[in-house]
C-alpha cells in the first residue's frame, strides 16, 4: 500500500475546502455580471450553480431576495429578507471560534452577516416590498426595526435620516397625519443642514393638507418653499446600475536573503465607476424629477473604509502569527512540509470581499404633486427595466406610490 | 502517524459534529412558554386575550347592558390595529378573544366583516341552487349590538445589547347604536431582553 505524507493530506485538505469555496466565488462572479447585464433568468441559473450548502448563507439569501423583488414577487423577497435579518442578528455577536479561525486561516472564514449599511438594506428592500403589496403598515414597521438595531449598535441616526422619512411616508399611506408629521420633524432633524428637497416639499404639503397654518406659514420661510395645493400626489422609488463588487488587494513578500516571507491580502474597492443616473419616467409625457435619496455605492465604500483598520490590525496579526509558524515548520529540516506550509499560507490568505453586491447602485425619489385621475406613463433605463410604473397609472386622493426598479 | 488519543478525539469531534448539525424535532405542549427572540409570539397573544377577556365579563357594564336589552350581548370583533414596532399576526389574536367571548357563553359572537362576505354569497347561493328544505333564509342574520376596536403598541427603549419592550394592549367595546363606549380594557406586558454579545 503506498504510504502518503501527511503534508499532502493537508495539502489535499486545503485544496478541497477552497476548491469547494471557488466555486461559490465563481458562481457569485458570473452571478454579479449576468445581473449587470440585465438578465435575470441567467442570473437565477448561475445563483443555482451554488453548493446546496451554501444556499442558507446570509448573502446567498440576500443575493435571491433581490432577485425575487427584481422577479416582482415580493412575498418570497419578503420571506427571505426575514430569514436575512434573523441570521444576521444571531451571527452579529462576535463569535470566539470564528475571531480565532480569522487569526488563523483568513477573515473570509467567519460567518457573513453583513455590514450595518447592508443591514439597514435588508429593512429598506422589505419596505419596498411592502410598498408595492400596498401594505403601508408593515412597510412603516420595517423602519421602525431598522432604527431600533441602529439604536442596539449605538449608530446615530444622522448616518441613516432616509429612514424617519420613509416613514413618514407610510403614516401618510395610512392616513396617519400626525404621525407623518412627527417622522417628518424627525427625518428633518437627522439631515441637519442638508435636506432633500423631497424630504422639504413633503412635511410643507403635509402641513398644508393638514390645515397647520401656523406652523406651515414658519416652516415655508425656513424651508423656502410654498406649499403644493394638489390634492394627490405620486411618489416613484427608483433604482439603477449595481454597487461595485469588492476587490482584493494582496501583499506577498519574501525576502530574498532570509527567506522570511509576509502574505497579507486585503478587501478593496478600484475607483467608483461613473455615478448611474435615475430611470426615465414619463407621466402624461412630462418627466419626472428625481432626486438622490440613498448613494449605496458610496455607503458601501465608506462601510469598507470604517472596518478597514480593524481589518488591517487583523491581516498583519494573522501574517506575524503565520509567519512564526512558518518558523517553528522551517526548524524541522523537512523541505517538503516548509514548502507545503508555505503554499497553504499562500492559498489561505485570502481577502474577504464578500460583500451585498446586487444591490443597486443608488435609489432614487419623486414626489409628483398630481389632480386625482388617469394617467398614461412611460418606463425607460439604460440597460433594463424590472419593475415600471404602470402604464395605465390611476391616481386617487392622497399619497400614490409606485417603483421603477431597472439597470 | 497519529496516536490513539488524537484518533478518539478526531472521532468525537466528528460525532459532535454531525449531532450539532442535524435537525431536531420535539412536540411540546402548547401553552409551553418558548421566547425565543422575545418578540411578540403566542403565548403573549393567548395571555392578553384571556385577561382582556376575563376584564370584559366582571366589570359592571355587563349586567347593566344585559338588563337592558334582556338578553345576551351580540359582539362583532372589529379591527385590532397594529400601531407597534413588530409584525404582529392580529388575526390569531382576535381568535383568542373571539374563542374566550365564545366559551364564556355569555357573549354572543357573530361572524367578522370578512366573514359574513363569504356567508352571504353562500346563502345567495344557495337561494339558486339548494333545495328548499335545506335552504338557508336571507335577512335573517344576528345584528351585533356591540363591536369591539384595539390597539397594540409598542415602546422600545434600547441601550446596546439591553432592551426594554412594553407592550400596551387597549380594547374598547363600543355601542353600535349609540357609540357609547360601554368599556375599555388595558393589557400590558413589559420584557427585559438582553442579547448576547459573544458567541462561541
Amino acid at each position: 500500500m503506498i504510504r502518503v505524507p501527511a503534508v499532502a493530506w493537508q495539502l489535499g485538505t486545503l485544496l478541497l475546502i477552497f476548491g469547494l469555496a471557488g466555486c461559490a466565488v465563481h458562481a457569485l462572479a458570473t452571478y454579479y455580471d449576468t445581473l449587470r447585464d440585465g438578465d435575470l433568468a441567467a442570473a437565477e441559473e448561475k445563483l443555482g450553480d451554488i453548493p446546496e450548502r451554501r444556499k442558507n448563507d446570509v448573502l446567498i439569501k440576500m443575493h435571491y431576495a433581490l432577485l425575487r423583488q427584481l422577479e416582482q414577487r415580493y412575498v418570497d423577497s419578503n420571506g427571505l429578507l426575514e430569514d436575512v435579518k434573523r441570521q444576521s442578528e444571531e451571527l452579529a455577536p462576535l463569535s470566539l471560534s470564528e475571531s480565532a479561525a480569522a487569526l488563523a486561516i483568513n477573515d473570509a472564514v467567519q460567518s457573513y452577516s453583513g455590514s450595518i449599511f447592508e443591514r439597514v438594506m435588508v429593512y429598506c428592500a422589505k419596505y419596498m416590498n411592502y410598498v408595492a403589496l400596498r401594505q403601508f403598515n408593515a412597510a412603516r414597521i420595517e423602519m421602525r426595526q431598522a432604527e431600533l438595531m441602529l439604536r442596539e449598535w449605538r449608530r446615530e441616526l444622522s448616518a441613516f435620516p432616509y429612514l424617519p422619512f420613509l416613514v413618514a411616508l407610510a403614516y401618510e399611506a395610512l392616513e396617519q397625519e400626525d404621525n407623518a408629521l412627527v417622522a417628518y420633524r424627525r427625518s428633518l432633524e437627522a439631515y441637519g443642514d442638508q435636506i432633500p428637497l423631497v424630504v422639504k416639499q413633503s412635511y410643507i404639503d403635509l402641513l398644508y393638507r393638514a390645515g397647520r397654518r401656523r406652523e406651515l406659514a414658519e416652516q415655508e420661510e425656513r424651508l423656502g418653499l410654498n406649499a403644493n395645493p394638489e390634492p394627490a400626489s405620486l411618489i416613484v422609488f427608483g433604482t439603477s446600475g449595481l454597487v461595485s463588487r469588492r476587490e482584493a488587494f494582496s501583499v506577498y513578500h519574501i525576502h530574498p536573503e532570509t527567506g522570511q516571507s509576509f502574505f497579507v491580502s486585503l478587501p478593496t474597492y478600484g475607483s467608483r465607476p461613473y455615478q448611474p443616473s435615475a430611470p426615465s419616467v414619463q407621466i402624461d409625457a412630462a418627466p419626472v424629477d428625481f432626486e438622490l435619496l440613498i448613494d449605496l455605492e458610496q455607503e458601501m465604500r465608506s462601510a469598507l473604509a470604517e472596518d478597514m483598520p480593524i481589518l488591517i490590525l487583523r491581516a498583519l496579526a494573522r501574517a506575524l502569527i503565520k509567519q512564526q509558524a512558518q518558523r517553528a515548520v522551517d526548524q524541522q529540516d523537512n523541505s517538503l512540509l516548509s514548502l507545503g506550509f508555505l503554499v497553504a499560507r499562500v492559498a489561505t490568505e485570502v481577502a474577504d470581499t464578500r460583500s451585498w453586491d446586487s444591490l443597486p447602485a443608488a435609489l432614487y425619489i419623486a414626489r409628483v404633486p398630481l389632480a386625482p385621475g388617469d394617467y398614461q406613463t412611460r418606463t425607460h433605463a439604460t440597460t433594463r427595466v424590472y419593475v415600471s410604473v404602470p402604464e395605465q397609472l390611476t391616481i386617487r386622493p392622497g399619497v400614490n406610490f409606485a417603483l421603477a426598479l431597472a439597470q | 502517524m497519529l496516536r490513539k488519543i488524537e484518533r478518539i478525539a478526531i472521532v468525537a469531534f466528528g460525532l459532535l459534529f454531525i449531532l450539532a448539525c442535524s435537525t431536531q424535532v420535539k412536540r411540546v405542549e402548547v401553552d409551553t412558554e418558548i421566547d425565543l427572540s422575545g418578540e411578540w409570539n403566542d403565548v403573549d397573544s393567548r395571555l392578553v386575550a384571556g385577561d382582556i377577556t376575563n376584564d370584559l365579563l366582571s366589570r359592571p357594564w355587563y349586567a347593566r347592558y344585559t338588563s337592558d336589552i334582556a338578553r345576551t350581548p351580540v359582539v362583532i370583533v372589529g379591527v385590532v390595529r397594529n400601531d407597534s414596532s413588530e409584525h404582529i399576526n392580529t388575526a390569531t389574536f382576535i381568535k383568542d378573544i373571539e374563542a374566550a367571548m365564545v366559551n364564556s357563553a355569555r357573549l354572543d359572537v357573530v361572524a367578522s366583516s370578512d366573514q359574513q362576505a363569504l356567508l352571504r354569497q353562500e346563502r345567495e347561493n344557495q337561494d339558486l341552487y339548494v333545495s328548499e328544505e335545506t335552504r338557508k333564509r336571507l335577512g335573517n342574520e344576528l345584528g351585533a349590538d356591540v363591536m369591539m376596536l384595539g390597539t397594540i403598541s409598542t415602546i422600545n427603549d434600547v441601550e446596546g445589547k439591553r432592551r426594554v419592550r412594553y407592550y400596551q394592549v387597549d380594547m374598547e367595546l363600543i355601542d353600535i347604536e349609540t357609540n357609547r363606549k360601554l368599556w375599555i380594557g388595558q393589557k400590558k406586558i413589559k420584557k427585559d431582553i438582553r442579547k448576547p454579545s459573544v458567541r462561541l
